[in-house]
């Protein structure tokens, strides 16, 4: 068996049959088992290493040739696929609550395959093209039922393919760098192309205006997928090619800019979600702040510490916007929108909902006991040894998520008809917000819990270790 | 291995009441089962003493390298005096709730005061900010969650949003001069050092969170359970604040920042002590009781005295329990534990004997103020125990006549204990200057009390609302300002969102990166 072929062809070809079943309870159920098994079989039989079934030895190849390109997934990249068909497995199951997702499964399942695709397609230049083509392959799963292209969608669009030429230059720019690494000017030219063209992958500011817009006009799981999905392949291909380039790696200036752009972009999304009033844009700029906590872990000069603030805030990541996407959407199908007048007095018929949105709002803000506490505090502490000013700036981002999360659960609060608290939620809906409630706090009290082997971390980034 | 016991009897009496609860056992055996169990840890909180300090193993988040401070406690002696008198509170309640059964027994009351308690405590061994602030915000979020539980309107759950924020951005800014502690290698402490700007951050955390500094109360209307967990709610969650004034009291602030800080605190606890004197009902003054005894707090902590401000957090626990458990009112009673609050006024040999020894500055100025303050606090209490009972003495069960004075007694009871085998220098001297002068207008006033009974009842009778007041006419206006500001704010960044979101948005976007840089580049 090839590990490329199971994880990365088979969940196109499964994407494709499912097409075949009309149900969409059916599909959720299908896509979600079948995402499971490819997590598990990844968290236990990984590529590229031996293991014995019944006294038959076995071991999945690590290597597959498609159209004359190498795909290669090795024992390094269990925790990719882990994460990429852990939250896959979680999303097709949490679609079940929601109406016509049948087209969203599909399309998703095909999507995470082209994302492992693009982590294991060498040389790295073509993974660009792959996140390409998943973007592509995205846009009809962004289109609302009965509606047509909203401009969110275009900008999400622009903002995609634009990354994809400047990656290709700093393709091309990058066989001159190595022919000759001391020409200054092509390595920053490379660098520049690079930058530019990873900012609009990682919708860093102000590449992000999409999503914010994409937020008015499609369901917030959608959104979620994209914004979950996307910027984390990018990081992950981004730190391979840090890790593959020693000019890259040792350049100072380049963990200095990550550190900037992470923090104009937590700060920015955090200002802008403050004074948002619609539910599903602030849940937007949480969402791509994610992406900056990231860089700001990931710029650490101490390389190791970094790689594990990073491992350690996906997970967080997952579980919160888990939440938050669940129940928003729930919200939004009750309440038929998400501005402030309308979900005047929700949280009276949807108590579970709101405290869902409420508690997720919280986590991204960095309340204590909740999940994203311990490791947004870690790399602040990291930061405050570093650089002062930034720890400052830092620290700025909590109030501004912590006033969106109070703002959007007082317009929840907010109403002229009182009459009492009362749950309109289904046994089923209440029970996964309480245990995603449960899993934040768990979260919060213990961040080590599933967190992933320094090993395996080490093995997967070898140079950007060493480095250390 | 006490600390051990403590909490092991909080789990097994925890335990017990709700398998009692499920299993659906008369209320008497749930509330014998709770007021032994709250006595077994008020004994074994005592007990503690033998081995003091102590600091159990902490308990480490993994990776080390990542996570700098692990989850760490400390008993000492300022976090004895604090378990002990929340200890006493909690059994103080469960022996006095017999006789508050308006609404029927209610078990599920007694499983969340002791829950509480045993958070509280364990807030207040706290040996680091990080732990302080988990133990913090799973008492905030407890409280909302009993807020909204209690809340019969939008107003009262927005306030108790509102309350939740202030509380929050305390928090929030003790975490801040954690992490500012990391790069000096005291995060594991509350040691300050010659850092000003963290034990103000410090300061602003539990000034903010005690309403204090600055002087706010979000919670104008009190909903409903206010005597029994309301009473555990709220003083065990202001104590576990005064904790942090505790720790930083031996820092130097700087006299500049003194200078501004001490008027403002001292002008806070007069006006909310006057509040307190003045309010009708003990339970509509309870947040300027508060606020008043948090800024005498505060005030010690100031002047460098610790153990001033550890007394002032034990006197909101156990006079605030007296004052807000006295619900069944009967005047011999009322006599006797107005005769308790002598051990108030700075008396030597008598624990808040330790609350005068610190050196404010301008000593001559301030020191009066804050003595003012303490005598209005004192004078609030013992008006508020000769008001209108809310239930009627006559009525009550014999037994439940005799359990509900030992439940109230026990407070003042304790307040002697501490004094006798508080803590090393427990029986202090004090300040004789403070003694003297509180006991003479004491005296006085207890003098006018028994001879002109008209003076007694025409502070009794006043009727203030404190709300109608310009000051808090000010800081509703400020409030709306506040709102019309965000107002502003959202509309600005409504064009912003416009501008960057619209047809040329990309451009702008262009712009946009071309400033930063050049910013970059410049810097």
């Amino acid at each position: 068996m090839n590990a490329p072929l199971l994880w990365f062809i088979l969940p196109i070809v499964v994407a494709g049959g499912l097409f075949l079943i009309q149900n969409d309870k059916s599909v959720s159920i299908l896509a979600g088992f079948f995402s499971l098994i490819l997590f598990s079989v990844a968290a236990f039989l990984p590529p590229d290493t031996p293991f014995t079934i019944l006294t038959v030895a076995f071991k999945f190849e690590p290597t597959l040739q498609f159209f004359g390109r190498v795909f290669s997934l090795t024992h390094s990249d269990k925790i990719p696929l882990m994460y990429v068909y852990g939250f896959g497995s979680f999303w097709f199951f949490c679609t079940l609550a929601y109406n016509n997702s049948r087209k969203a499964v599909i399309i998703s399942l095909a999507i995470l395959g082209i994302m492992i695709g693009a982590i294991a397609v060498e040389p790295f230049l073509y993974s660009a093209i792959l996140l390409e083509i998943a973007a592509l392959i995205a846009i009809p799963f962004l289109v609302r039922e009965g509606q047509t292209f909203g401009r969110g969608l275009v900008r999400f669009l622009i903002n995609q393919t634009l990354g994809l030429p400047f990656i290709l230059l700093a393709g091309f720019l990058l066989s001159g760098v190595e022919a000759g690494p001391d020409d200054l000017a092509i390595v920053l030219q490379a660098m520049l192309m690079l930058g530019l063209g990873f900012a609009f992958l990682l919708s860093v500011f102000p590449f992000y205006t999409w999503a914010p817009m994409l937020s008015e006009e499609i369901e917030p799981y959608k959104l979620a997928f994209i914004l979950l999905t996307f910027p984390l392949i990018s990081l992950l291909i981004g730190l391979d090619f840090i890790d593959k380039y020693a000019w890259l790696r040792s350049s100072e200036i380049l963990f200095n800019l990550l550190q900037v752009v992470g923090l104009i972009l937590i700060l920015s999304a955090s200002i802008w979600a403050a004074f948002q009033n619609h539910l599903g844009r602030i849940f937007a700029f949480s969402l791509v702040s994610s992406t900056g906590y990231a860089l700001i872990a990931l710029s650490s000069s101490d390389h190791i510490l970094g790689l594990e603030s990073f491992f350690l805030l996906i997970l967080p990541n997952l579980v919160t916007f888990g939440l938050w996407s669940y129940s928003i959407t729930l919200l939004d199908e009750k309440t038929n929108g998400l501005w402030k007048e309308d979900i005047r007095g929700a949280a009276y018929k949807y108590p579970y909902i709101s405290a869902g949105i409420a508690f997720s709002g919280l986590t991204v803000a960095g309340i204590p006991l909740l999940a994203m506490f311990p490791i947004k505090v870690a790399i602040w502490g990291t930061l405050a040894v570093e650089q002062t000013t930034s720890s400052t700036l830092y620290g700025l981002a909590f109030i501004g998520f912590f006033i969106a999360s109070a703002r959007s659960f007082s317009a929840m609060l907010a109403t002229n008809t009182f009459t009492g608290w009362k749950s309109n939620e289904t046994q089923n809906q209440k029970t996964i917000i309480l245990l995603l409630v449960v899993l934040l706090i768990l979260l919060g009290l213990f961040p080590s819990l599933f967190k992933p082997s320094l090993d395996l971390i080490i093995e997967m980034f070898p140079n950007l270790a060493q480095l250390n | 291995m006490y600390l051990l016991i403590t909490f092991l009897i909080f789990v097994i009496t925890l335990f017990l009441l709700a398998v009692f609860r499920v299993s659906k056992r008369p209320f008497g055996v749930s509330w014998v089962t709770a007021a032994l169990g709250s006595i077994s840890i008020l004994v074994s909180i005592f007990l503690w003493q033998m081995n003091l300090p102590y600091s159990p193993p902490a308990i480490s988040w993994n990776p080390a390298d990542v996570f700098h401070s692990p989850i760490a406690f400390q008993a000492d002696t300022y976090s004895w005096l604090f378990s002990l008198s929340f200890g006493g509170l909690l059994c103080a309640v469960l022996l006095t709730s017999p006789i508050r059964t308006a609404n029927g027994f209610q078990p599920s009351s007694w499983i969340a005061s002791i829950g509480f308690t045993g958070l509280g405590i364990l807030t207040v061994l706290a040996a680091n900010p990080l732990t302080l602030a988990l133990g913090w915000a799973a008492m905030d979020f407890a409280e909302l969650i009993n807020l909204f539980r209690l809340s019969d309107s939008p107003s009262a759950s927005r306030s108790a949003i509102s309350g939740f924020s202030f509380r929050i951005t305390g928090t929030f800014l003790a975490i801040f001069a954690g992490v500012l502690m990391i790069p000096t290698g005291q995060e594991n402490s509350f040691q300050v050092g010659s850092s000003s700007l963290i034990a103000l951050l410090f300061l602003f955390s539990a000034g903010l969170r005690l309403g204090v500094i600055p002087l706010h109360i979000t919670l104008r209307t009190d909903p409903g359970q206010r005597r029994g967990f309301g009473t555990i709610i709220r003083l065990i969650t202001a104590a576990s604040s005064m904790i942090l004034i505790v720790r930083i009291a031996e820092t130097t602030l700087s006299q500049s920042l003194v200078f501004w800080l001490v008027p403002f605190v001292a002008a806070t606890g007069i006006f909310s002590a006057w509040n307190w004197l003045t309010i009708s009902g003990e339970l509509q003054a309870r947040p300027f009781f508060i606020i008043a005894v948090g800024a005498l707090s505060i005030g010690a902590s100031i002047g460098g005295n610790a153990l001033g401000s550890a007394v002032w957090g034990v006197t909101l626990v156990l006079y605030g329990g007296i004052s807000f458990l006295y619900s069944a009112h009967k005047t011999n009673l009322s006599v006797l534990l107005a005769a308790t609050s002598i051990l108030l006024i700075g008396l030597p040999f008598t624990f808040s004997a330790s609350a005068w020894i610190g050196t404010l500055p301008l000593s001559v100025l301030y020191t009066p103020l804050f003595i003012l303050t303490a005598l209005l606090v004192i004078l609030g209490f013992v008006r508020h125990l000769f008001e209108h009972g809310e239930i009627d003495w006559q009525q009550l069960p014999v037994w439940a006549q005799s359990v509900y004075p030992i439940g109230l007694f026990l407070l003042p009871s304790l307040a002697v204990v501490m004094s006798v085998w508080g803590w090393e220098g427990s029986q202090a001297f004090g300040n004789l200057f403070v003694s003297i002068a509180s006991l003479v207008i004491f005296m006085g006033i207890g003098f006018l009390a028994w001879k002109g009974r008209v003076v007694l009842n025409s502070i009794i009778n006043i009727k203030i609302d404190p709300f109608s007041s310009l000051f808090f006419k000010f800081t509703d206006a400020i409030g709306t300002s506040f709102q019309q500001l965000a107002e502003v704010l959202v509309a600005l960044f409504k064009t912003l969102s416009n501008l960057l979101e619209g047809d040329g948005g990309l451009l702008w976007t262009m712009v946009f990166i071309i400033l930063i840089l050049l910013s970059v580049r410049g810097s």
